[in-house]
């Protein structure tokens, strides 16, 4: 019985389930992109599923990025696409999650009233500046990365 | 007069720890087999860096392999001996400043020409991409053409082992090759770990740590074999506890003795010489039996056996012939075991006979024997030797000696086979100065393909003046002016103004740092740099140019060293069969059939169990002694039972001492047990046909 019920703290440390919208500001082009979706974390395994404006799954299987269309059609990410969204699932998984902040593997927190400002360590922060983490009662309801070309990216959880 | 055997012993042992400050023992094994020309290559290889390195493997490609590794990398960084612990590919700061200002000048560059409306196409590309990409991937603003690439892999965020896990990768400060300091850092780095599942972890130094452990525990069981045989040869079965303790000072004293005066002869003692020498002096035992079974000791007077004093001198002219070899450990091997053999002869012959050592009665003393002809046992001999002409062949890798580690071994494939290192030979180019250095490795990256190397971030300045001259020659000022034309027409902002910024003011200004990626190294007034190239690429080694390969270089010195073991072999063969003639004219295949059976039985025993290695060819030397011995004592014997018991016993006491080696795992001590033991019995039959 123990050790069931240490997998399941095991597999609820690692799995998290949320809707969310996200912002998406495009410097270059001055523009803001609006998607809704939801992102499932599991220890081995993240599928980010958009389903407006249209249907998209982002698959993160291990070390593996696959998109997956409306057409069901499947292909691989490879090079930079690959790094970088390995990346931002990366960091989105941990943003998401309350108990990140106190870990700070990676980056730096400081914190003022109910927003977590992160600055990023080491080789992130040649990819995302730094973040803001919008808590609510011990619970994070929306984060946003800051890219050094001016880009943005706001999730906020529904 | 009673206690003179152990006085000599004491007086050296005095001698010994008095001097043992000035006396060195070097237990540096790669020296024995490497030729002083690998073992300058392998120093500065080992300058590198290298086999200094650690790698911890997490299974899964999670983020809690991650964490864990992450964990172990900050409790590695607290111990003294760790100097670096990464899990992720991370470029130093100055690496990251040098690529940045380096980068049109290292990546490739792809001139090909834009027009007006090709940059307006490849924009229209960019935006279609932003509007419609499902994952973001920011706009390369100073590069939006893609003119200049660089490796995908430079990519990667984590070091990862294909098919397992991410990996953690860290840096010892020890000298790997020190088995006491690797010994530390091992159960340091077990101590960690063991809190973990599912890791495997492998450092070049853990086949010391490991295998020596195993060796020790190996040896320490044979040694408790050896010494319950020894006891109940000379406690139980000859009941004479005297004759043992005076035999162990006496060959405990002509080792302190042969460690003094080689001290004097060489600046270190290697110690696998100490080992087989010390193996040798217990071959005098057969001195000490002979004598003890003719009664020899009750005389009263300095014992003058022709059959032993011909053995002994034969045995030690060998060893004289075998100091003039050009390989140090067995010239030193060869002058200790003359100087323990003189010295444990000497003592045997002179102060046994005031120890008051009571008589041995042998029962059928005149009983016949039968009797072999030695024509017979010579036909047999070479029937056998022909056998081993057409089907022996001699294994040159050390490597099979040594304790078969098969879980380090895997785990060592496992990352050899992750990482693509198996793919990959080791390169060693040389040059006067910098300049050349790079120039002969921009040689190299023509002639193989794919090289990693310094080479990737540092050019020659030949090299990097033909670059910049064919960057300069592109129309950069065109292309950002088309740029920003489309940009305005696409209703980009101004995004691309700084597209290949300071493009037209580079300069060839690359100098080497100490935290690039591959270094360069000086040493004598010689600079160095390591370069990996795939292995379907036969290289020649030349002057500047080396292929660092320890195994082919261990197996390529050990063929050398066993032709040179040969020769010397032959030439103490012609010189024994010369004794043997001047005793024994035409009845010589008489003593010879004690030393040509044994060693052809063990050759042939050898042959059919696999291949013949290194340590055979050593033990067959000690064989080659022994059989002397026993050739001569037979042939000039007046009584052949008291001299056939004395061999018996003689032989006992050489099986309890490293025959019992047979009994080992490790390859190397098995295979002196294998010679030692197949001598014996063989010499065993011989004494059962009375020969």
């Amino acid at each position: 019985m123990r050790y069931i019920l240490i997998l399941f703290i095991q597999l609820t440390l690692y799995a998290q389930n949320y809707n969310f919208d996200e912002i998406k500001y495009i410097s270059a082009v001055s523009h803001e992109f609006k998607k809704s979706g939801n992102i499932n974390i599991e220890e081995e395994k993240t599928i980010i599923t958009y389903s407006k404006p249209s249907f998209k799954e982002i698959i993160k299987d291990n070390e593996n990025v696959s998109i997956k269309g409306s057409s069901g059609k499947i292909y691989k990410l490879k090079g930079r696409a690959k790094v970088f969204t390995l990346q931002f699932i990366d960091i989105m998984t941990r943003l998401g999650n309350i108990e990140e902040m106190k870990t700070n593997r990676d980056f730096d927190v400081k914190k003022e009233d109910n927003l977590y400002y992160i600055t990023f360590l080491k080789d992130i922060s040649n990819q995302i500046k730094n973040a803001e983490v919008k808590v609510k009662d011990s619970k994070v309801i929306s984060f946003k990365m800051f890219l050094p070309n001016e880009d943005t990216i706001e999730i906020i959880k529904k | 007069m009673k206690y003179i055997n152990f006085f000599i012993f004491v007086i050296l042992l005095t001698l010994y720890i008095s001097f043992s400050s000035n006396i060195r023992f070097s237990t540096n094994f790669l020296d024995i087999f490497l030729s002083q020309n690998s073992i300058k290559l392998f120093d500065i290889a080992k300058k590198f860096g290298y086999s200094n390195e650690i790698l911890i493997s997490k299974k899964g490609f999670n983020k809690k392999s991650l964490q864990e590794l992450d964990e172990i990398s900050n409790k590695l960084k607290q111990l003294d001996e760790i100097s670096e612990a990464s899990i992720s590919i991370e470029i130093s700061k100055d690496m990251r400043e040098y690529l940045v200002k380096n980068y049109f000048l290292l990546a490739d560059f792809n001139n090909q020409k834009f027009s007006k409306n090709d940059v307006l196409e490849k924009l229209k590309e960019i935006r279609k991409k932003i509007y419609t990409s499902v994952v973001y991937e920011p706009i390369n603003s100073y590069d939006p053409l893609g003119l200049f690439t660089m490796d995908e892999a430079d990519n990667e965020r984590y070091f990862k082992l294909k098919d397992y896990g991410y990996v953690l990768k860290a840096k010892t400060t020890i000298d790997t090759s020190n088995a006491n300091e690797s010994k530390i850092v091992y159960k340091k780095i077990n101590q960690i770990l063991k809190n973990y599942d599912e890791i495997i972890a492998f450092a070049p130094f853990f086949y010391l740590v490991e295998n020596s452990s195993y060796i020790k525990n190996d040896a320490q069981v044979i040694m408790l074999c050896s010494s319950i045989l020894l006891l109940i040869l000379y406690f139980f079965v000859l009941k004479n506890k005297k004759l043992f303790f005076n035999t162990v000072f006496t060959i405990a004293s002509s080792i302190l003795a042969a460690i003094l005066l080689s001290s004097l002869l060489f600046d270190e003692i290697n110690i696998l010489a100490l080992v087989f020498g010390i193996s040798i002096t217990t071959i005098s035992i057969d001195y000490m039996f002979h004598y003890y079974f003719h009664n020899e000791f009750i005389k009263r007077k300095f014992i003058i056996q022709k059959s032993v004093i011909y053995g002994f001198l034969t045995t030690f002219g060998v060893f004289i012939i075998f100091s003039f070899i050009d390989i140090e450990l067995f010239s030193q091997l060869a002058i200790f075991s003359a100087i323990s053999l003189f010295i444990s002869f000497f003592l045997f012959s002179w102060l046994y006979i005031y120890l008051d050592i009571p008589p041995v009665n042998i029962k059928g003393e005149n009983k016949k024997t039968k009797s072999l002809n030695p024509l017979y046992i010579f036909l047999i001999s070479s029937l056998m030797l022909i056998y081993v002409y057409n089907n022996l062949s001699f294994d040159n890798n050390l490597r099979n000696l040594d304790y078969q580690n098969e879980k380090l071994i895997k785990i060592s494939e496992k990352f050899k086979e992750g990482f693509y290192n198996n793919k990959y030979q080791s390169l060693l180019i040389s040059a006067k100065d910098k300049e050349t250095l790079l120039q002969r490795y921009e040689k190299s990256a023509l002639l193989y393909p794919g090289i990693l190397g310094i080479g990737k971030y540092l050019y020659s300045l030949t090299k990097c003046n033909n670059k910049l001259e064919k960057i300069k020659e592109y129309n950069f000022g065109e292309v950002k002016k088309y740029l920003n034309e489309a940009s305005k027409e696409l209703e980009f902002n101004d995004i691309f103004k700084n597209a290949y910024p300071e493009i037209n003011n580079l300069k060839c200004d690359m100098s080497y740092f100490d935290n690039i990626n591959f270094k360069i190294i000086k040493n004598e007034n010689t600079y160095y740099t390591m370069a990996f190239v795939d292995k379907k690429y036969k290289i020649k080694d030349s002057e500047n140019i080396k292929v660092i390969n320890l195994g082919k270089s261990l197996s390529s010195d050990t063929e050398k060293m066993k032709n040179i073991l040969i020769k010397y072999i032959l030439i103490s063969t012609v010189f024994i069969i010369l004794v043997l003639f001047i005793l024994a004219k035409s009845k010589i295949l008489y003593p010879l059939s004690y030393m040509i059976f044994p060693i052809s039985s063990v050759l042939f025993v050898i042959s059919l169990l696999g291949m013949i290695n290194i340590m055979h060819i050593f033990a067959l030397v000690i064989l080659l002694a022994i059989g002397i011995d026993y050739g001569i004592y037979m042939y000039k014997t007046t009584n052949k039972v008291k001299t056939s018991m004395a061999i018996k016993y003689a032989l006992l006491s050489t099986f309890s001492g490293f025959g019992v080696l047979i009994f080992s795992s490790t390859v190397a001590l098995y295979s002196i047990g294998l010679v030692i033991t197949v001598g014996i019995i063989s010499v065993f039959f011989l004494l059962y046909f009375s020969l």
